[in-house]
């Protein structure tokens, strides 16, 4: 490896990935769309400056408490390990971007790069991405603890080189699970399917692995556990330094003084060296020299029979029906769309239901018993939890996004704006039908509630999501993402779909609290028609505004 | 210079892209590879540029089996790829200080070559914008540009001249005529049959994935008998003209 080349590959490869050239000239050079950069910056330093109070109150009542038992150090290892253990969630997510979703290796492979090169840029650019939870979750502790404990410089160094080297271990460890499997994935006809699918059986394993390491008694695990086991670090950590040794050796680099530190930072350092090299070479036997078969697509090559042709095409349909076709048919077919946008409409009533199956436990049993006693307010309460679930999906927050380059087709087409909206919100609003259904569906086991009552709920929840869908619709509208390269930019690490959450939730928090203090004041069906006629007047009022921002939209010059 | 020696194809699937095609490219000669839309060009250029592995046979370029891993073999060769893939999001100017980085273009010999080079193609006042910002054309030049100022041996361009204005195709095909008579090689490929017969010394015409003719213009038009080479190139490739009657289209 020349290091030269490296450094110039890696910084073209980080300007590319996230458009830092891009977006000096658009904004800076062209001046245009400014407020884009202040939306997004004014956000940013919102959701910063009204978070930060509750980070370092928690901070403070953490270290106070692990102070209090002579445990500090445990304070700085908590941090440690939930870096280190996000970081394989993420990893799975951004490597399979990086390997499997992206094209940089088009240009990459014959310019006299090295095998070795080639992952190293590729590699960097995962450890970047996964940098954002050790600036998240690691960097603020490492400094309250340095502040609180007076500790030397010594301390701050060595803080710097855990910091900076944090995500290497977990990259390295979705590395040595999902490199091998490139060589699997590579011809398959259902390839882009495949890998997410086995990025969900990784993440339900380390799930699993992680309860029982934690020490969950045998028989099965459920979400419930594993939230229990998330939420008491310590046993968490006394089971995960076991198989998590490198967070130890951090933890000791960080809390046993200058000289002694220094050398567990010297092996820090070396180990996480070592792990660097093994992941390039594994990512260079194993990936780059099968990337020729990764851009190879499936084809047939059938011809149509005598006739086939002829009733293939003969199936003819309205434009709104075929334009409700392609939007399916752009869903269903891009993995990470479909994949998205369905878990995460069922994520939620599936959880429900897993309750249910271990209602045997105490607790569970005890939270259905309080439930009971409030039983009459199963359907608005229904409504809400529909509402979530349904909206979830952020379909509605990547409407356009998720066009990307094929916007250009939209525009082209002779369509209305009005078949474009209809098409695309009936689309979404069948994707988010499964979340109240579901809903209704986990309802029924856990309470025996009416058909009655779930059509109650499916009605009620339907309005106020297509309401939510509306909301969502228009942050996309107005600023869709559209020259994206993987589609995972268009939906998981959309800006847009982030903005919509606190909408979503807002709104099912803020009108849970509402009910709850209203409870005296207002009958269940009261508040179930409050529910219900917010949704439709919101909706009513938004229409003629998503037509208008829409038709902005297709005629700017895009 | 390029030898291909039986190589294979296959996709995934069935699609048997190139069938048993052996070929050389020898030095200071312009070959043009001819063949209509899905013939196996672009498939067969891949193979010799590595993106692609055969699924049988062996590609030979200055003597030596191409493997992506010789980075001193890759650095002796310039490709422009039938699509320009050059990173979206970066502007010309560090695209191609990127190139000049990677194959270690000296820095007087990258200001000099870089500089004729837009002149040449006209791309100077695009330079600084990201590259999103280009025609499909300006691409094609950027990749061109990329492809040359590294000065490599070997040129290997697929369908270099489709996105070109005629001047710039022209400056490209003296280019290329330079660069030959110096004693290098080039490599390209096209479904325009004039083109070749303008520039090519030698030409490969290629019809569903099988060499089906190797030789020079002339060879080609004695083996052919009298006609315009149009009319050649449209025997060897096997495609008749039965559906030259396009009266459909206008009608109601
Ligand atoms: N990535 C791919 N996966 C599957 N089949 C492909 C792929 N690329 C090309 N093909 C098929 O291989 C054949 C040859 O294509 P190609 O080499 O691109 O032709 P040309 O460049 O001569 O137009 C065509 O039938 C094409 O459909
Ligand atoms: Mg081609």
């Amino acid at each position: 490896m020349k290091m030269k080349k490296v450094i110039s590959l890696i910084s073209v490869l980080v300007d590319s990935h996230f458009g830092i050239s891009t977006k000096k000239y658009t904004y800076f050079k062209k001046k245009q769309r400014l407020w884009e950069p202040a939306v997004i910056g004014g956000g940013v330093v919102a959701v910063v400056v009204s978070l930060s109070p509750l980070y370092y109150l928690l901070m403070k009542n953490m270290f106070d408490q692990y102070v209090q038992m002579g445990l500090e150090n445990l304070f700085i290892t908590t941090s440690v390990l939930l870096t280190g253990f996000l970081g394989f969630f993420f990893g799975i997510f951004f490597m399979t971007n990086a390997l499997f979703f992206s094209k940089d290796m088009r240009t990459l492979v014959p310019l006299p790069l090295s095998p070795s090169e080639v992952i190293t840029g590729k590699m960097f650019i995962v450890f970047l991405d996964q940098m954002f939870i050790s600036l998240a979750l690691l960097l603020p502790p490492l400094i309250y603890f340095g502040v609180r404990m007076e500790l030397g410089i010594h301390y701050w160094i060595y803080a710097a080189v855990v910091f900076l080297l944090s995500q290497v271990i977990p990259v390295t460890f979705i590395g040595l699970i999902l490199l091998p499997l490139s060589r699997y994935i590579k011809i398959n006809r259902y390839r882009d399917f495949l890998v997410f699918f086995i990025s969900a059986i990784i993440l339900v394993g380390v799930l699993v692995f992680v309860g029982f390491m934690g020490g969950v008694e045998g028989n099965g695990l459920t979400p419930e556990e594993i939230s229990q086991v998330l939420a008491d670090p310590d046993a968490l950590i006394s089971r995960i330094s076991l198989l998590y040794p490198p967070g130890l050796i951090a933890v000791r680099a960080l809390t046993s003084g200058a000289s002694t530190g220094f050398l567990w930072t010297v092996l820090f350092v070396f180990m996480n060296f070592g792990a660097f090299a093994l992941l390039i070479f594994l990512g260079k036997k194993l990936y780059y020299h099968t990337y020729s078969e990764l851009q190879e697509s499936f084809a047939s090559r059938k011809q149509f029979k005598e006739g086939e042709l002829a009733t293939f095409l003969s199936k003819h349909e309205t434009p709104l029906k075929a334009l409700i076709r392609r939007e399916w048919r752009y869903f269903l077919r891009v993995p990470s769309f479909a994949v998205n946008g369905l878990s995460s409409v069922i994520i939620l009533p599936a959880l429900l239901l897993i309750m249910t199956g271990a209602s045997g436990s105490d607790q569970v049993q005890q939270i259905l018993t309080i439930l009971e006693g409030a039983s009459g307010f199963v359907v608005p309460a229904g409504v809400l939890v529909a509402v979530l679930a349904g909206s979830l999906s952020t379909l509605a927050s990547s409407v356009f996004s998720r066009e990307g380059k094929l916007f250009r087709e939209l525009k082209a087409l002779p369509i209305s704006v009005k078949q474009v909206v209809m098409a695309k919100i009936m689309q979404i609003t069948t994707v988010s039908l499964i979340g109240p259904a579901a809903t209704v569906i986990a309802l029924f086991v856990l309470f025996r509630i009416s058909l009655f009552e779930g059509i109650a709920i499916i009605l009620t929840s339907m309005v106020c999501i297509t309401f939510l869908n509306f909301i969502q619709f228009l942050i996309d509208v107005s600023r869709p993402v559209l020259d994206w390269d993987n589609p995972h930019k268009a939906m998981k690490q959309n800006l847009n779909v982030a903005f919509s959450l606190p909408v979503i939730f807002g709104f099912v928090v803020g009108a849970g609290y509402l009910g709850y203090r209203l409870s005296d004041l207002l009958s269940p069906l009261a508040m179930t028609l409050v529910l219900l006629v917010t949704g439709i007047l919101g909706t009513l009022l938004l229409w003629r505004t998503i037509l208008s921002r829409t038709s902005a939209l297709l005629i700017r010059d895009l | 210079m390029i030898q291909l020696e039986s190589i294979t194809k296959v996709y995934s699937g069935s699609v048997k892209a190139v069938d048993n095609v052996n070929l050389e490219v020898r030095p200071g000669e312009i070959f043009g590879f001819l063949g209509p839309n899905g013939a196996g060009k672009t498939t067969t250029i891949k193979m010799v540029v590595g993106l692609l592995h055969p699924t049988s046979g062996k590609v030979k370029i200055f003597g030596e089996e191409m493997n992506t891993e010789n980075v001193s073999l890759k650095k002796r060769i310039g490709y422009v790829a039938d699509e320009p893939v050059v990173m979206e999001k970066l502007t010309g100017a560090e695209y191609i200080r990127f190139i000049c980085d990677v194959f270690e273009v000296p820095f007087s010999e990258r200001v000099k070559k870089t500089e004729q080079l837009l002149r040449s193609f006209k791309l100077e006042s695009a330079i600084r914008d990201p590259v999103s910002t280009y025609s499909h054309g300006m691409r094609q030049k950027l990749s061109l540009i990329s492809a040359l100022v590294h000065d490599p041996d070997l040129w290997i361009l697929d369908e270099p001249i489709v996105g070109l204005d005629p001047k710039s195709a022209f400056i490209l095909k003296q280019m290329m005529r330079r660069h030959a008579d110096a004693g290098n090689t080039v490599f390209f490929s096209t479904h325009i049959m004039e083109i070749a017969e303008r520039v090519c010394d030698r030409l490969g015409i290629i019809g569903d994935g099988e060499i089906k003719f190797v030789g020079t213009v002339d060879e080609l038009r004695e083996l052919r008998g009298e006609g315009s080479l149009e009319e050649l190139f449209l025997e060897v490739t096997a495609s008749e003209d039965e559906e030259s009657d396009f009266s459909y289209l206008g009608a109601r």
